[in-house]
C-alpha cells in the first residue's frame, strides 16, 4: 500500500487563454488536502487532470500509483463535482441501481442512509433537484461507493452553513480511516479551518503556496495604514482611498513601524492578496 | 464491464418516447407499405436516425463527464455503446420481420424467404456503413457539433437512389444485382455489416480516448 494516493507533478495544461504552468502536489494518506484559488486560478482543471478527464500537455499525474483516469484508479475514488453527473430525468432512488455494476465496493445502504442524513429527497428527479442537493446527492454517491480518495471540487457552492458543516462532518467521518485521503477545492476558505491539513494556493496556474495548512498560514500577515505606500515589501498591495492593504512574509514584519497594524492572515486574505500580485504582474 | 455499460446505455435511452416513436415507424411501414420486406429496410434506416440519441442525452445529461469518472475504460464505453445500439437493430428488425409476416398473413400473401433475407442483408450493410461513419464523428466532438451526422448517411442513400433513378442507372443496377447469387447476395450484406460495426468500434475507440470530457 503506497502512501500517496495521488501525485501531480510538474501538470502543464495548455489553453487558447488559460495555462496551468508545472504545478505538482501530492495527497498523501491520513491527509485532507486544500486547493484554494481565485476563480480561474486552475482548479477545477488540475482536479479534471487528475481524474483524466483532459489530457495534460505534460508532467505526470498519478493515482494509487496507475495513470490519471486508470479504471482501477477510478474504482477507489469518490468524485464530487460542481454538479451532479447524471441525467435530469433520473430518479434519486434509481441512480444508485443504475451505477452499482460498475463498482465492486457499492453499498445501496450506506447510499439510501446518506441520502436520508442530507435530506435528499429520494423521489425526485435529478433535474428538481437545488444547486445544493444535487451536490449532497453527489457526495452520497461519492462515499456509497467505499472509497479511499474522496475528490471534491467546490462542494460548498450554493449550500447553506448547516449544509456546509453536515459536509464537513462526512469528511471528518470518511477521514477516521486513516488510509482515507481528501482533496477539497473550494473558494470558500473558511470550511477548510479545521479540516484540511495541507494547503496549495493556486494562482493564475501556478501554485502560489503549499503545504501544512498553519504553516501556510503562519508565514503570512496582513498589514494596514495609511497615507503612502509602505517601502517593505507588500504582496497584493490594495488601495482605498487614503487606506492602504496588503499581505506580508512574517518575517518582513520587523520592517513597518508602530502606524501600521499588523494582524494575522486568514486563507482568504493569502488567496485574495497573493491573486492580487499576480493579476499586477501579468499586467 | 462491456455488457455492464451496455445495458446502463440502454436503460438510460431505450425506454425514451422518441425510441419508441422510431420503432412505431417501422410497424406503420411495414402495415401502410404493400412492398415485403421494406419494413426490414425501415429498421435499418430508422436504427441510423437512432445513432445520434444517446449521444444527444449525453449533453442533456452530462453524462459524458460520468463516463469520464465510472470505472470503465473508454474502449468498454464505446464498445458498450455501440452493442446497445446493435440490441435497439436487432429489436427493429425482429418486430420488422413479425409485422411483414403478420401483414402477408393478413393480406393472404405468400413472402418469399429469400426477399427477407435481402432485406435484412440490405438493412445490416447500410447499418454498418452508417454506424462506420457516424460513431467516430459522435464520439470524438459529441452530439451537438456533430448532429448533421444523425441524417447524412440516409440523405446520401436518398440523394443516390434520386440520382441513379434520374440518370437511368437504377435499371442496370438492378439487373446487375439480380446476376448475384442470393446467398452472396446475404452474405455480403451481412459481412459489410459487421465489418462496418468493427471499424466503427476500433475508430471510434481512438478517437473517444483524446476527448477532454
Amino acid at each position: 500500500m503506497t502512501d500517496t494516493l495521488a501525485l501531480i507533478e510538474d501538470l502543464r495544461v495548455q489553453r487558447p487563454n488559460f495555462a496551468l504552468e508545472g504545478i505538482s502536489f501530492a495527497i498523501p494518506r491520513g491527509t485532507v488536502v486544500g486547493l484554494v484559488g481565485p476563480n480561474g486560478a486552475g482548479k477545477t482543471t488540475a482536479i479534471r487532470a487528475l481524474l483524466g478527464l483532459i489530457a495534460p500537455d505534460g508532467g505526470r499525474v498519478e493515482t494509487f500509483g496507475l495513470p490519471a483516469g486508470s479504471s482501477r484508479a477510478l474504482a477507489r475514488t469518490g468524485i464530487v463535482l460542481d454538479q451532479p453527473t447524471a441525467a435530469d430525468e433520473w430518479r434519486v432512488s434509481t441512480l444508485g441501481r443504475r451505477i452499482a455494476p460498475f463498482y465492486p465496493s457499492w453499498s445501496e445502504q450506506r447510499f439510501v442512509d446518506l441520502l436520508a442524513r442530507l435530506s435528499v429527497p429520494q423521489q425526485r428527479r435529478v433535474g428538481e433537484l437545488s444547486r445544493g442537493e444535487g451536490i449532497k446527492l453527489s457526495l452520497a454517491t461519492a462515499l456509497a461507493q467505499a472509497p479511499e480518495l474522496l475528490i471534491l471540487d467546490e462542494p460548498s457552492s450554493g449550500l447553506d452553513p448547516a449544509s456546509r458543516r453536515e459536509i464537513a462532518a462526512i469528511i471528518r467521518e470518511f477521514m477516521v480511516d486513516p488510509s482515507h485521503g481528501v482533496l477539497v477545492s473550494t473558494h470558500i476558505t473558511a470550511e477548510l479551518e479545521g479540516l484540511a491539513d495541507e494547503l496549495v494556493v493556486l494562482v493564475g496556474g501556478r501554485v502560489a503556496d503549499r503545504g501544512p495548512l498553519h504553516e501556510v498560514v503562519e508565514q503570512f500577515a496582513m498589514v494596514r495604514g495609511a497615507g503612502a505606500a509602505p517601502g517593505a515589501p507588500v504582496v497584493g498591495l490594495q488601495r482605498s482611498g487614503e487606506q492602504w492593504s496588503g499581505l506580508i512574509r512574517i518575517d518582513d514584519s520587523a520592517a513597518f513601524g508602530p502606524e501600521v497594524v499588523i494582524d494575522a492572515a486568514s486563507i482568504d486574505d493569502i488567496v485574495v492578496h497573493l491573486g492580487a500580485e499576480r493579476a499586477e504582474l501579468a499586467a | 464491464m462491456i455488457a455492464a455499460f451496455a445495458r446502463f446505455d440502454l436503460r438510460s435511452w431505450f425506454a425514451r418516447t422518441q425510441t419508441m416513436l422510431t420503432l412505431l415507424f417501422v410497424v406503420v411501414v411495414g402495415i401502410a407499405l404493400p412492398v415485403p420486406g421494406m419494413a426490414i429496410v425501415a429498421a435499418g434506416f430508422v436504427t441510423s436516425i437512432m445513432v445520434s440519441a444517446p449521444f444527444l442525452g449525453d449533453e442533456h445529461g452530462r453524462l459524458d463527464t460520468l463516463y469520464g469518472v465510472l470505472p470503465v475504460t473508454r474502449g468498454a464505453v464505446v464498445v458498450g455503446r455501440t452493442l446497445a445500439l446493435v440490441a435497439y437493430y436487432l429489436a427493429a428488425a425482429i418486430l420488422a420481420t413479425a409485422v411483414t409476416l403478420v401483414m402477408a398473413l393478413a393480406r393472404g400473401e405468400q413472402v418469399a424467404p429469400g426477399i427477407l433475407l435481402i432485406a435484412h442483408a440490405a438493412a445490416a450493410a447500410f447499418l454498418g456503413v452508417t454506424m462506420a461513419l457516424q460513431l467516430p464523428v459522435f464520439f470524438r466532438i459529441g452530439y451537438s457539433r456533430g448532429r448533421l451526422m444523425a441524417y447524412a448517411p440516409a440523405l446520401v442513400v436518398a440523394g443516390l437512389a434520386w440520382l441513379a433513378q434520374a440518370t437511368g442507372a437504377l435499371a442496370p443496377m438492378q439487373q446487375a444485382l439480380a446476376g448475384i447469387p442470393l446467398a452472396a447476395m446475404v452474405a455480403g450484406g451481412i459481412v459489410l455489416g459487421v465489418l462496418g460495426i468493427c471499424i466503427a468500434a476500433v475508430v471510434a475507440t481512438r478517437l473517444y480516448r483524446a476527448r477532454a470530457l
